[in-house]
């Protein structure tokens, strides 16, 4: 008996030390000091954390064990136990500039900065340099390569808790995973990532929030080549130098890019500074032929065809089977000038496949989709993603209790539709019934009819299935409609496809349309719905909007000129 | 754990037992009301929109002074007891009022609303000039549920207070006034208030241990809103009956004693019973009288109960979202010049004490009754 408790207890020693080493840190610095949330020079808001720069181990594109550093933040309140912790947000980074611009090196700009804003969420921010910066700087980057990044995230992830244990700090309840451009491809390979291995290492997320990502990499290089732009074409030939590097395409860069680019491509390797690029001649304002070898810019070629390969090869959505109980936030302006839109036009419909049902209503369903923004470029959508994701964090402890979703919240989503919204605008005085048919004289029946007759209508179908010339006949059913999309640079199929995207069905569409064709003075089908909102409307829904308006106005005293009411939520 | 630690050592000391006062059958009479006082809006936000307001809480106040019960126990005293203790003042004593729920003189963290919770209780006791009562202890629940949802019972600090009263011949009684974790209708007819009912267990016991605790020769009497009703709560085994297998006192609920012949609603499992109708069922509400008789000690019997549905109302509409319960008592054996003593005995520790909350040392002999878990034993101590 005596040897076999030995024995045991020598297994449940093993089993312990075998565990702690996945998640073994060393802390390379320690220090209660100021994150400052930073717009270029201006800095928007401080706040003091206690700040630990951390090793880890995590592994390197082939598999084998890597020391990559990443940074903890702690607001001090939450590190000094005054106030309670109520989770920990795991944030992808964006793109970095330079090695010197890697989290740990204290640099933080407007995402990353994140906890230092004016609503002080008591969240603990979890943040990976990635492999190619801070300790692992001898790496090679991974700039849009697949798996090897959110692996760093995630096992930073897992060494960062074990500290957080071993200093005593509450990880408080939640778990987000988010990051907004390259990091919001990012937080979905994290996702997929999770899904199929670390949700077994005790990892779940709360909710990802992803923003304006790259999320499929082929389609972002056949848009780019087929506008010949982006708004900076270094973030282009940093995505081609990865691919050739990390997924050894043994392509010699005199056949990939034009001179002098050619010629620098190794330095940019080396330095992994955009202004290595720029020193090779590459300006943001290029047009990508000037940079990019004709052979990789003609989509037919067997060059670009084997290239556009091996990107789909690193696609985020093979080999995930992602699980429906995890939630999302996806969002994306239309107007996105460096990721194009059609990334994420294209995960949307796909994860509807797997079984999640979109809805740009949070927390109706777990899939929360965001495309009805526009009019944004890539960095003012950031900040429609950064003030709908902190507020949406903030007030989460407050939304849901005990993982149960707040009861009166829930009454007022779980049967939003389009109708009820406009019935909303209606009971604001926005009477758009009177609109329409005071300057109509065709009838919906009329158009739906002709729809089906030409078969540019599949009453069975969605609103992207829809064909011309149903989809221009039934927007001049709303005068002014079209004039309306024109002056907002959208186009008709703009404006189908942002309604497919966030998860408005043809069916609500043409209840919409119904309804709001019907005589004005008839009496509404379900009452005054302000009234019922009033009446049903409890704290959360105030707060989210309170939190939202909070950081909206924070942003505008930055020097930010938008308004945010017309970003289109 | 700390009931299989806890001795409970009841000493009656042979010495100073004395016969039965001739001073005995002196009656009091005692009213638990929720007086439904919370704000109707904060900002914009909806409360208690049908609640009384000023002028109904005006009327209740009034209520309370024609009835002119002895002992007056209030909870959900919240924002409207300025316009309500006027009406009470002259005749009546009070306790501590712990403030209001609303912006009115709180700091609030609208950024981590989640931590927030007003440190009231909203629990309140007026006695009558002539009576004495000690100020009241006041313990919090140490488990509650809902805090946005689930009738949001964190967000004000809900507990019980224990008070010491002395009657006019000098009997003396204890009185528990309690707010306990309530059940939202909303989760109730989803089958989704289990924790809920998990939380108002826990505090039940939490109430049990607090009793026994400090239990000696004086009756106990348990009232407020203990969101409690038998069919959907196991309170009839898991409080009552327990106390009673002690071997220690008798538990007793006033209304089903005198108004459902002592018989108690089962308890089923599961069972779904809305909180909303302030009669709900056969009579039976959320609100309670139990009184608790030590056994060698004081004893009370109920001579009356009524739900004053009639009077509690104004133009046809009742005054607040509970009807008022009251009891009358009848002191019904006294003991006199008895000393008890009380033991909470830990592993390694003993404390002993006397009525009055002092430690003493160990009492010098008499007949004590220890309890070991389930086992009760007597023995006497010369």
């Amino acid at each position: 008996m005596k040897k076999l408790s030995m024995i045991l207890l020598a297994l449940v020693g093993y089993m312990l030390t075998s565990a702690a080493q996945e998640a073994t840190y060393k802390i390379i610095a320690e220090a209660d000091t100021t994150v400052k949330t930073r717009a270029g020079s201006v800095t928007l808001y401080s706040r003091p954390v206690r700040r630990y720069v951390y090793e880890y181990t995590s592994k390197d594109a082939d598999g084998k064990p890597a020391t990559i550093s990443g940074v903890i933040m702690i607001p001090s309140e939450v590190a000094s136990g005054e106030a309670p912790c109520d989770g920990i947000m795991l944030f992808n980074r964006a793109t970095l500039g330079s090695p010197d611009d890697a989290p740990s090196t204290g640099n933080t700009q407007l995402l990353n900065g994140l906890i230092a804003n004016p609503l002080k969420p008591n969240y603990i921010l979890v943040m990976s340099d990635f492999i190619g910066y801070g300790s692992s700087i001898d790496y090679p980057s991974f700039y849009h390569s697949g798996d090897v990044n959110a692996r760093n995230s995630l096992d930073g992830l897992l060494a960062a808790r074990q500290l957080l244990d071993d200093n005593g700090i509450s990880q408080g309840k939640y778990l987000f995973n988010l990051g907004f451009s390259q990091g919001g491809s990012e937080s979905l390979y994290v996702a997929k990532l999770r899904d199929m291995e670390y949700k077994d290492k005790g990892v779940t997320f709360t909710k990802t929030f992803a923003g304006g990502g790259p999320t499929d990499y082929a389609i972002a290089y056949r848009e780019y080549v087929n506008k010949d732009w982006c708004e900076d074409c270094k973030d282009v030939i940093m995505m081609m130098i990865s691919c050739v590097e990390n997924c050894h395409m043994n392509i010699d860069y005199k056949d990939l890019f034009k001179e002098p680019l050619a010629s620098g491509a190794k330095e940019y390797v080396k330095t992994k500074k955009k202004s290595t690029l720029s020193d090779y001649g590459v300006s943001m304002e290029d047009s990508l032929h000037n940079l990019i070898q004709p052979a990789y810019m003609d989509l037919e070629s067997e060059q670009a065809k084997a290239f556009i390969a091996k990107l789909e090869e690193i696609n985020l959505m093979n080999g995930w089977e992602p699980d429906l109980e995890q939630r999302y936030f996806i969002e994306h302006s239309r107007h996105d000038n460096y990721v194009p839109i059609q990334c994420v036009r294209a995960i949307i419909p796909w994860m509807r496949d797997k079984g999640f049902t979109p809805s740009i209503v949070p927390g109706k369903t777990n899939l929360q989709t965001n495309t009805l923004v526009f009019k944004l470029d890539h960095t003012l959508s950031a900040i429609v993603w950064l003030i709908q994701t902190v507020a949406a964090i903030e007030v989460w402890p407050v939304m849901y209790y005990e993982g149960e979703q707040n009861h009166y919240y829930h009454d007022i989503v779980k049967d939003m539709n389009l109708l009820k919204v406009v019935k909303t605008l209606e009971s604001w005085g926005i009477n758009i019934r009177k609109m329409v048919n005071d300057n109509n004289s065709r009838s919906l029946e009329d158009v739906i009819v002709e729809g089906i007759a030409d078969g540019s209508l599949d009453p069975n179908g969605s609103i992207a299935q829809l064909r011309a010339p149903f989809r221009a006949s039934v927007l001049d059913l709303i005068p002014g409609a079209a004039d309306l999309l024109a002056k907002v640079d959208l186009t008709t199929d703009d404006a189908m496809e942002m309604l497919e995207d966030s998860g408005i069905t043809l069916m609500d569409m043409l209840e919409v349309f119904a309804y709001i064709m019907s005589p004005a003075s008839s009496p509404q089908v379900e009452g005054d719905v302000l009234s019922t909102l009033e009446e049903r409307v409890e704290a959360p829904l105030y707060l989210m909007r309170y939190y939202e308006n909070t950081l909206a106005n924070w942003f505008l005293m930055g020097g930010f000129d938008v308004q945010y009411n017309n970003w289109g939520m | 754990m700390f009931m299989r630690n806890l001795y409970l050592l009841l000493a009656v000391m042979l010495g100073g037992v004395a016969s039965a006062s001739t001073e005995e059958n002196e009656r009091f009479s005692i009213t638990t009301l929720n007086v439904d006082g919370l704000p109707q809006k904060i900002l914009v936000v909806k409360v208690n929109a049908d609640g009384p307001g000023d002028v109904g809480s005006a009327r209740i106040g009034k209520y309370l002074m024609k009835k002119g019960n002895d002992l007056l126990f209030l909870q959900e005293d919240f924002n409207y007891h300025g316009v309500m203790v006027p009406f009470l003042e002259d005749d009546y004593k009070m306790d501590e009022w712990t403030g209001n729920v609303g912006l009115d003189g709180h700091s609030i963290d609208f950024l981590h609303l989640q931590n927030h919770r007003f440190p009231c209780d909203g629990l309140m006791a007026f006695w009558k000039n002539d009576l004495t009562v000690t100020p009241a202890e006041r313990t919090a629940w140490k488990q509650n549920f809902g805090k946005f949802s689930h009738a949001m019972d964190e967000m004000v600090t809900k507990g019980f207070r224990r008070y010491e009263v002395t009657l006019r011949n000098g009997a003396r009684i204890v009185v528990y006034n309690m707010h306990m974790d309530a059940s939202d209708d909303y989760d109730t007819n989803i089958g989704n208030d289990m924790k809920d009912k998990e939380a108002r267990m826990a505090q039940w016991m939490q109430l049990k241990e607090n009793i026994l605790a400090q239990l000696d020769n004086r009756p106990v009497i348990v009232l407020g809103d203990l969101n409690s009703l038998y069919k959907r709560d196991d309170v009839k085994r898991q409080f009552i009956d327990a106390i009673g297998e002690t071997g220690l006192a008798t538990v007793s609920d006033v209304f089903i004693e005198m108004e459902k012949g002592g018989k108690y609603p089962e308890y089923e499992a599961g069972a779904q019973v809305k909180n909303r109708e302030l009669d709900i069922l056969e009579g039976e509400t959320l609100c309670k009288i139990l009184y608790i008789n030590p056994v060698n000690g004081t004893s009370i019997r109920p001579v009356s109960y009524s739900m004053d549905k009639d009077g509690y109302q104004y133009d046809g509409k009742p005054l607040g979202d509970h009807y008022p319960l009251t009891a009358v008592f009848e002191v019904t054996s006294r003991t006199v010049g008895i000393s008890a003593a009380l033991s909470v005995q830990g592993d390694n520790k003993e404390a002993v004490y006397d009525l009055s909350g002092r430690k003493v040392s160990k009492p010098r002999g008499g007949l004590y009754i220890e309890r070991h878990g389930e086992k009760v034993e007597k023995h006497i101590v010369k």
